[in-house]
């Protein structure tokens, strides 16, 4: 994590007034000094609860945005302003569709994708879970609808793109790079300064874990630290919003463990994250809020435990046992759905525990030995499978 | 505050492009230069190539050519020519017959088939033949001239040879005839004089009087006298017999005498008649003695007409004097400006394609896409990275070239540069459209030759323009090789200046911004890929 000094409003001007020498007269090198300090401002400010100081009223939030810049300019004026607050973390996804010729792949999708949370959007193969994330980072044009950040459509504004980070499953970095010169490629592609670079790389490799091979090739990475590079060059420019489409696809359990760990630290650090996955189990473990996505549009959208909930209150029971002779077992018992498996049956009931006890004192009377018996809820896969099925009927 | 924040802003924003866009430039280089194979033909491939070209065309002549012959019997004139061509630049083989020297000539074991007339000499009426290939149209044209310039050579050193005897006989002929001209005129007094002495003997003999009669001699008067005489004195008339037979007698001698006289008389005129034969007779030859004065005056003059009095100028009347318009005497020299546009075309398409494409293949590219980067920064980039390295083999090509041509290429090294740098801009952008319109390496590089290679063949450097139809070769015209090849031989080769360059330059420049426009929208059709 970068360290922060302390802010006051006398303590900014006075970071500010040796370079106000360069105004009227700029180069190079004056830039970089220029900028490299204001980057790390732009960092610094963007820590700061939104009571103490407005970002829009600070000039150093962006560095490329005409406004923005100008508002920079404007450092003698700087003033708290409580009421106007930039947000620069929550996406609202308005009424958004997109066609590829007569395919219309998302349809009429909305969303508000609250900061700080981290969305997992799931859905079956082709059913436009990668072109949402394309729409939101700007690089699709929705058919209709609109993607804003901070009431901005992305479309229009290309510096807000700048609050986006995109991480994918296809390593989408050069081999023939090393790492630092990946990820600082990428750094200069977002207009930053050298300085700011410098100040945000090490931070950037220590949380994806690569600094000890940031003079190593790309192409020479293990896969695991392939993706852990992809994340990195996503991150570099400290975005508010980071997008990973199948971070955790083809890993292995421990690596995907690791990836996994790194999304939590990248939410930690206040950025937006959203993400897809196959495996619904880590997006159960690690999503605040999942979208179920079916033939490109949201079928269901909420926290895992809301979808849970709302496909069944119930409890799930797993029951398996020598004799196989479960009807008798269950015989007026308040059950539902039951079904039968290769290893036992499955089945819901609304008082899972009295269910149990049940089950287990008639197995003793009856001599009939109990292999194993679960009592859990329903998982966001049985959820998914049954939102999925509905769509689809 | 405002105005001033503003240019502030404007520039800060212009240098941040400037940082960016060298950003862009130092991953591409370093992408390129990474690859050693890559590194290898960037710095290697023009030394490569211009070596060759170099050692390959730097003189005027061909050589190994072999000429296939065959002749019944060769003659001492054909083993003369055969020696002739025979010497450095032609292979001579001799054939047994005609059909295996076409054979050959078919089946590319010999250039050119000669078949000489059985014993050819000067005055032969049979012709010398030439079999050539004419598939090989390259290589036709340089054999036929190269040895009809042998042969017309030999023909005119015999030409020259007999031109030489005809004038030296005629130099004897004309001295001759001027010799005989005052023995002619020697002749023709001769004549004269002979004709006045015929006519003195005519007026000397028209002078001779032989009109005689016996009477004028007056015997018959003496007898007369004499019978008078007798009879007045009746003398004895037998005492004057003898008197008498003497008057007789001398009238008998004058009678004879007469008749002498008139016979002789008769002569004269006979003589006279002869003479005036004699005199027609002379007149008619003085008369022909005149022509033939006339004649050997006619012919002397004649002969003074003849201008040319030297075999060299009868062999050869017209002098013919080849000047180049450039100085350079190698193939190297006219090739150069061909070579430099060939390695700008086929580098430059080359380079900026695969560039292109790879980077459109790698997955990066996706995340170039949602960078705030502008779409113009990447292609000038993309642009500036290929230029720095085509310019870079250029300026390697150049020094080879500056060390062969010396002052003839640095005398025109800037505006060779301007240009170089407007046909290297050009195929860069082309190659760039190429590679961002076709989806994978090998479709990019297939394309790339395909157009390369229509640029060449419609372009003069294999088949000249001229031997295309003319529909096709006012299209060729607008070919950008034919443009930047023909502005850069005219810089290099006869140093015009930009003011005498005319249009093409403005249609190379029309040709980059179509291509630039064509660009940038081939780029943002490249998204649709990903």
């Amino acid at each position: 994590m970068i360290k922060y000094p302390e802010i006051t409003k006398e303590g900014l001007k006075n970071v500010l007034s040796p370079y106000k020498k360069y105004i009227g007269k700029v180069n190079l090198g004056s830039y970089k000094k220029y900028f490299g300090n204001l980057n790390s401002y732009k960092i610094y400010l963007s820590k700061l609860p939104f009571n103490k100081l407005s970002l829009d009223k600070i000039p150093f939030k962006s560095l490329i945005h005409k406004e923005e810049v100008t508002e920079k300019l404007k450092f003698q004026d700087i003033s708290l302003n409580k009421n106007k607050q930039a947000d620069f973390s929550t996406i609202k996804i308005n009424s958004v569709s997109k066609s590829f010729g007569k395919n219309n792949v998302i349809n009429n999708v909305s969303l508000n994708i609250p900061k700080g949370k981290i969305l997992g959007l799931v859905g079956v193969s082709g059913s436009g879970k990668t072109t949402l994330l394309k729409m939101i980072v700007g690089f699709y044009k929705p058919t209709n609808g609109s993607v804003l950040l901070d009431n901005k459509n992305i479309l229009y504004s290309k510096p807000i793109r700048r609050h986006f980070g995109f991480g994918s499953q296809e390593n989408c970095f050069y081999g023939k790079l090393n790492v630092e010169e990946n990820v600082r490629y990428f750094a200069e592609l977002y207009g930053l300064s050298d300085e700011f670079v410098d100040l945000r790389l090490d931070s950037v490799l220590n949380l994806v874990g690569l600094y000890s091979a940031r003079k190593t090739l790309a192409d020479n990475l293990s896969t695991g630290m392939k993706r852990r590079l992809d994340i990195a060059c996503s991150l570099i420019h400290d975005p508010n919003v980071v997008i990973l489409d199948e971070p955790t696809e083809d890993l292995d359990l421990n690596l995907r463990e690791e990836i996994l760990d790194l999304i939590r630290k990248i939410n930690k650090e206040g950025k937006t994250v959203i993400m897809t996955s196959h495996l619904l189990e880590e997006i159960e473990n690690i999503c605040d809020n999942v979208g179920i996505l079916v033939n490109g549009k949201i079928a269901k959208y909420g926290s895992p435990d809301q979808l849970k909930k709302e496909y069944t209150s119930d409890y799930e029971i797993h029951l398996h046992t020598v004799s196989g002779k479960y009807k008798q077992l269950l015989k007026g018992l308040k059950v539902k759905n039951m079904k039968e498996k290769e290893n036992g049956v499955i089945f819901y009931a609304a008082d899972g525990e009295k269910a149990v006890n049940k089950i287990t004192s008639r197995s003793r009377k009856k001599r009939d030995k109990i292999l194993s018996l679960k009592l859990s809820k329903p998982s966001l896969s049985e959820v998914f499978a049954s939102y999925t099925k509905d769509v689809k009927k | 505050m405002l105005k001033n924040n503003k240019r502030v802003i404007k520039k800060l924003r212009s240098v941040a492009l400037i940082s960016t866009f060298f950003g862009l430039l130092k991953k591409n280089l370093k992408l390129i230069l990474r690859s050693r194979s890559s590194a290898m033909i960037i710095l290697l491939g023009p030394l490569i190539i211009i070596f060759l070209v170099a050692a390959a065309f730097n003189t005027s002549s061909i050589f190994d050519i072999k000429i296939g012959t065959y002749a019944k019997s060769y003659s001492p004139l054909a083993e003369n020519l055969l020696k002739e061509l025979g010497d450095k630049q032609f292979q001579v083989i001799k054939f047994d017959n005609k059909d295996n020297c076409i054979s050959s000539l078919k089946n590319n074991e010999v250039h050119v088939c000669a078949i000489f007339p059985d014993n050819l000499n000067i005055g032969s009426s049979e012709n010398l033949e030439f079999f050539v290939d004419n598939s090989k149209i390259n290589l036709v044209w340089v054999i036929i001239d190269s040895i009809s310039t042998k042969v017309s050579s030999k023909s005119s050193e015999l030409t020259q040879q007999l031109a030489g005897d005809l004038l030296n006989t005629l130099t004897k002929t004309e001295n001759n005839l001027n010799q005989k001209v005052s023995t002619v005129a020697s002749i023709q007094n001769t004549n004269q004089e002979l004709q006045n002495k015929f006519n003195l003997i005519s007026t000397s003999i028209d002078g001779i009087d032989l009109s005689f009669t016996v009477s004028q001699i007056g015997v018959d008067k003496i007898s007369n006298k004499l019978d008078s005489v007798i009879s007045s004195n009746k003398y004895n008339k037998s005492a004057f017999s003898d008197v008498d037979l003497a008057i007789t007698n001398s009238i008998k001698n004058a009678k004879d005498l007469q008749k002498k006289f008139n016979s002789t008389n008769e002569v004269i005129k006979d003589l006279n008649l002869f003479l005036g034969d004699a005199s027609k007779l002379v007149s008619t030859s003085s008369n022909g003695i005149n022509d033939i004065q006339s004649t050997i005056n006619s012919v002397n003059a004649d002969i003074k007409t003849v201008k040319s009095t030297s075999a060299e100028t009868i062999a050869s009347p017209i002098k013919l004097s080849i000047n180049p318009i450039s100085v350079e005497s190698t193939h190297l020299n006219f090739l150069f400006p061909t070579l430099v546009v060939l390695i700008i075309m086929f580098i430059g398409l080359l380079l900026s394609s695969i560039l292109v494409v790879r980077e459109k293949l790698s997955n990066a590219y996706f995340r170039n896409f949602i960078t705030p980067t502008s779409d113009v920064l990447f292609i000038l980039s993309d642009y500036l990275t290929n230029l720095i390295i085509l310019l870079f083999q250029l300026m390697i090509i150049f020094s080879v070239g500056i060390y062969y041509f010396k002052d003839s290429l640095s005398s025109v090294l800037f505006p060779s540069f301007i240009l170089v740098f407007l046909l290297s801009t050009l195929f860069i952008f082309l190659g760039m459209f190429i590679g961002y319109l076709f989806k994978t390496e090998e479709t990019v590089v297939l394309a790339t030759f395909s157009i390369g290679s229509i640029f060449l063949f419609f372009s003069g450097t294999i088949l000249p323009l001229e031997t295309l139809p003319d529909s096709i070769k006012k299209i060729a015209n607008f070919n950008p090789f034919v443009l930047g090849e023909g502005i850069l031989k005219k810089i290099m080769l006869f140093n015009f200046g930009f003011d005498k360059l005319g249009i093409a330059l403005y249609y190379l420049l029309i040709y980059i911004l179509i291509l630039v426009v064509l660009v940038y929208f081939a780029r943002k059709l490249s998204k649709r890929a990903i």
